[in-house]
């Protein structure tokens, strides 16, 4: 649905572009305009010169298996009701429990009647409870063969989620939703990061679980490849660009903030069948109008295929 | 003959002409059809332009469509407007755009007092290019939930005052819910792998949550989830009916489940935050 005036505005608004184009072609003149000075505030890491990719092997799950895992992990009886196989997810509810396993590893268990803010905590529970329930899950899972062989999972920390009521007289009532317990994923020392890098266990009244989050990848060093240094990665970021969208005429100067060498874990859904390593790149641009812009991005730290 | 011939042919003509207006008045008031959506994204800012609000905002849209629903505007850059956030007392015109649809999407920049566009429309020029939560009144008419995916404006407190002094109060008016953050947004899609640009749109997601079905509120915390890193914070908005213990935002989309009236004067607020 165009607005009135625009559809003349956007005819003549192509017309310079493309009479701008052809000047700049006929002149010799490229983009994008280089000549971005990087400047590194961090310390960058100590990177060995090769290092393992990943490949992420489907899990051998099958409906027997999938029931199996809601049992004996999460306690779901998927006799009630046969489970749904969908987009490569097998899917077992009981009531308002429910079980995703995804055949990549990645497990959802979520009682629907306590989380997405249906609890309201009178007391939260202990945190050393919840740490050493979450623990206790991860073992069984353990048991079930579901542990990433590959890969470390520890504890990272504890959060809640909270919810807060308001009323016409001016009365405010905050409430915790749930505790939650955060574990951090690697592999021989190096973090993975990304949306597929989450292990999260949810408690609720009396740390009974009412949520797990896990990207349990089934992973195998394929092969050890060269890797960039950080200094060539920040040439990389150069040439790549800082992400979101920034067009390198915008900037004259970027400050390099932290660099930390990772294992890039995607969306646990996803397609991709590697884990490779990758700079996570934080920073700030200064622009040419003086203003400036964080910016975070992602270079891949091994050559791409 | 041939005046008769003209006088009918006008007829004819202001017919139509009233006809098509009365179509656009009622769409605008059409709280029984629930089932229009419109978007507007930003991504052309001059000094900190964003990349991916058009893949967000315009997935949730397409998904929508294939489900049913009625597209009715999908504005982006230069044609998203301030104005059509802005309520008439300040020189708006939501009752032409986003209070005409039922579920609406904003994707761009934002802080805890306001959302922000890349180009000046502001009615009465006390704010240009954003839209300040003083100058939002929703719900009058149409909509009923709204996403504002932007950093930020569902923050808890702010130098303005708490989120119900900012957007609840001030701005619910039949509105059931928004959506949005607590922390900073990423602006991201949901990355399948980075390196090789393969990506999935958060906003289609988020209505295949919804068709699941799962209410509208939990969706979107599965969507932020899955979406966002674990330094960012989600947030939700809502009216709570406290005679029923009804929270607005555990309605479903419509055709899937309950969808609670309503509530045009609210006397109380819920708002939650949740760890990405």
């Amino acid at each position: 649905m165009l607005r009135r005036g625009y559809v003349s505005k956007v005819l003549f608004i192509s017309a310079v572009a493309i009479l701008v184009a052809v000047l700049v072609i006929a002149s010799g003149v490229l983009f994008p305009q280089k000549g971005v000075t990087v400047v590194a505030e961090a310390t960058l890491p100590d990177v060995p010169g090769e290092m393992e990719v990943l490949k992420t092997a489907p899990w051998d799950m099958d409906e027997k298996r999938a029931l199996n895992v809601a049992a004996e992990v999460f306690e779901v009886n998927g006799t009630a009701s046969k489970p749904e196989f969908i987009n490569d997810t097998w899917r077992i509810v009981e009531g308002t429990r429910e079980v995703w396993v995804h055949k990549c590893g990645a497990i959802k268990y979520f009682d629907n009647s306590k989380m997405w803010g249906r609890t309201l905590l009178k007391e939260p529970p202990a945190l050393n409870a919840c740490i050493a329930a979450a623990e206790q899950l991860l073992e069984k899972l353990k048991a079930n063969g579901l542990m990433p062989e590959g890969l470390n999972i520890s504890f990272s920390d504890v959060a809640n989620d909270t919810m807060i009521f308001a009323f016409k007289n001016g009365t405010i009532s905050t409430y915790l939703n749930n505790v939650h317990v955060n574990f951090a994923l690697s592999y021989k020392g190096v973090p993975l990061w990304g949306p597929g890098a989450k292990v999260r266990v949810y408690f609720g009244e009396e740390a009974e679980i009412i949520g797990f989050i896990g990207n349990l990848w089934n992973v195998k060093a394929v092969e050890a490849v060269h890797t960039l240094t950080p200094n060539e990665a920040l040439e990389k970021l150069k040439e790549i660009g800082f992400g979101d969208g920034i067009p390198d005429s915008v900037v004259s100067e970027a400050i390099v903030k932290s660099v930390e060498l990772v294992y890039f874990a995607p969306s646990p859904e996803a397609e991709s069948t590697h884990i490779i390593p990758a700079y996570h790149i934080k920073g700030m641009l200064i622009c040419r109008d003086g203003g400036t812009v964080n910016f975070e991005q992602t270079v891949p730290a091994v050559p791409l295929r | 003959m041939a005046k008769v011939m003209a006088l009918m042919v006008c007829f004819v003509l202001l017919c139509c002409f009233s006809l098509n207006f009365v179509n656009i008045t009622i769409a605008g008031n059409d709280d029984a059809d629930q089932k229009e959506v419109g978007v507007e994204w930003v991504e052309n800012y001059s000094s900190d332009p964003l990349k991916w609000t058009s893949e967000a905002a315009e997935g949730f849209y397409s998904r929508l469509g294939e489900i049913g629903w009625t597209k009715r505007f999908d504005f982006g850059d230069d044609l998203a407007w301030e104005s059509d956030f802005e309520k008439s007392a300040v020189g708006g015109s939501d009752y032409l755009y986003i209070d005409t649809v039922d579920f609406a999407w904003f994707g761009g920049h934002g802080d805890s007092a306001e959302f922000m566009f890349s180009t000046n429309h502001d009615g009465d020029g006390a704010y240009p290019c954003v839209v300040h939560y003083t100058e939002a009144s929703w719900g009058d008419l149409d909509l009923e939930w709204v996403v504002i995916s932007a950093c930020q404006v569902l923050q808890w407190q702010a130098p303005l005052g708490n989120v119900f002094d900012r957007w609840a109060w001030p701005v619910f008016k039949g509105l059931h819910a928004i959506f949005g953050f607590d922390s900073n947004a990423s602006d991201q899609p949901i990355w399948t792998d980075p390196f090789h640009l393969t990506w999935e749109s958060p906003g289609k997601r988020f209505v295949d949550y919804m068709a699941v079905p799962y209410t509208i509120g939990e969706s979107w915390q599965r969507t932020t989830i899955d979406w966002q890193p674990s330094d960012n914070w989600g947030a939700a908005l809502a009216v709570c009916d406290t005679a029923t213990n009804f929270y607005q935002w555990d309605d479903y989309l419509p055709g899937y489940g309950y969808v609670s009236p309503d509530v045009d004067s609210p006397t109380s607020f819920v708002w939650r935050n949740w760890q990405c």
